[in-house]
């Protein structure tokens, strides 16, 4: 109960202060997104990236991976565990997150945001992708959403969010190799590179 | 479940995620980052797939670094 109306009200912050917009280069499949749980992958431009993706699609709630190591910190820790976070470890090879996505993807029928850069990437130029959105896409059979985040946000400025269009990411006959996962994850990154300039 | 048979199957899991490994030249002593070339992603698939293939949790508190810790483990680990 607390959490609903603490998101209520960070939403009701984010249109006011950064008044996202959503464009949507397939308007169709929005009806898809907000039906259906699917994993949203997204360039990492602050740490507003994951109101701004619940403000924008609401009411889906989306769960958003969020580095293990800042659960613990004072008041931000707080923040995490309270608008739907996901903890994944960054400096070590975790499982967990990948066991906590698919429960929220299959039993809670939720959606998950993942940014695989790691960490926040500059304006326009975003980072090597890490492959885990791939590897959940996979293990969870849940399709994959790219996500363009015109950020850093800034005060009073509107925010331009791109969602394309969900897509399925074909699983192997013969078991996914190293090589696949990073293949797809590149392809991935030139989906959500090619969103940058849709108006 | 004896330990050849874990190593099999452990080789089995290792084939599909690197295919260019040769697994003849795989033995407990291998280590899985300098011998194999095992990054992150090759170590998260692996447990992925080890948790498939022997319906366990792998989860060690240690990351392995041979080869023969993850037979140690997954053999601790089956009933």
């Amino acid at each position: 109960m607390f959490d609903n109306v603490f998101n209520a009200v960070i939403g009701a912050l984010v249109r006011l202060l950064f008044r996202p917009r959503l464009v949507l280069p397939d308007a169709a499949s929005l009806d898809e997104i907000l039906r259906e749980p699917s994993i949203l992958v997204c360039n990492h431009t602050s740490h507003l990236d994951g109101p701004v993706l619940n403000t924008v699609l609401y009411p889906r709630r989306i769960h958003s991976l969020a580095a293990k190591d800042r659960f613990e910190q004072w008041g931000f820790g707080w923040f995490l565990r309270h608008t739907y976070c996901i903890p994944i470890e960054r400096r070590k090879p975790d499982m967990q997150w990948i066991r906590d996505a698919v429960g929220v993807l299959k039993k809670d029928r939720e959606s998950v945001a993942i940014y695989p850069e790691g960490r926040h990437g500059k304006h326009r130029r975003m980072l090597p992708f890490h492959a885990g959105a791939v590897i959940l896409a996979l293990t969870a059979d849940a399709p994959v959403v790219p996500v363009y985040i015109d950020g850093p946000q800034k005060l009073f400025h509107r925010t331009k969010v791109v969602i394309g269009a969900p897509q399925r990411i074909a699983r192997p006959e013969d078991g996914i190799s190293a090589e696949y996962a990073n293949r797809q994850t590149e392809l991935l990154r030139e989906r959500i590179a090619g969103l940058m300039d849709c108006e | 479940m004896e330990r050849e048979e874990i190593i099999t199957r452990l080789k089995k899991v290792l084939a599909v995620i690197k295919p260019k490994l040769d697994l003849d030249s795989v033995h407990g002593e291998t280590t899985l980052t300098t011998d194999l070339g095992m990054d992150s992603l090759s170590m998260l698939l692996t447990g992925l797939a080890i948790e498939n293939e022997f319906r366990i949790k792998f989860e060690p508190s240690v990351p392995p670094v041979k080869v023969s810790d993850v037979v140690d483990y997954i053999s601790a680990k089956l009933p």
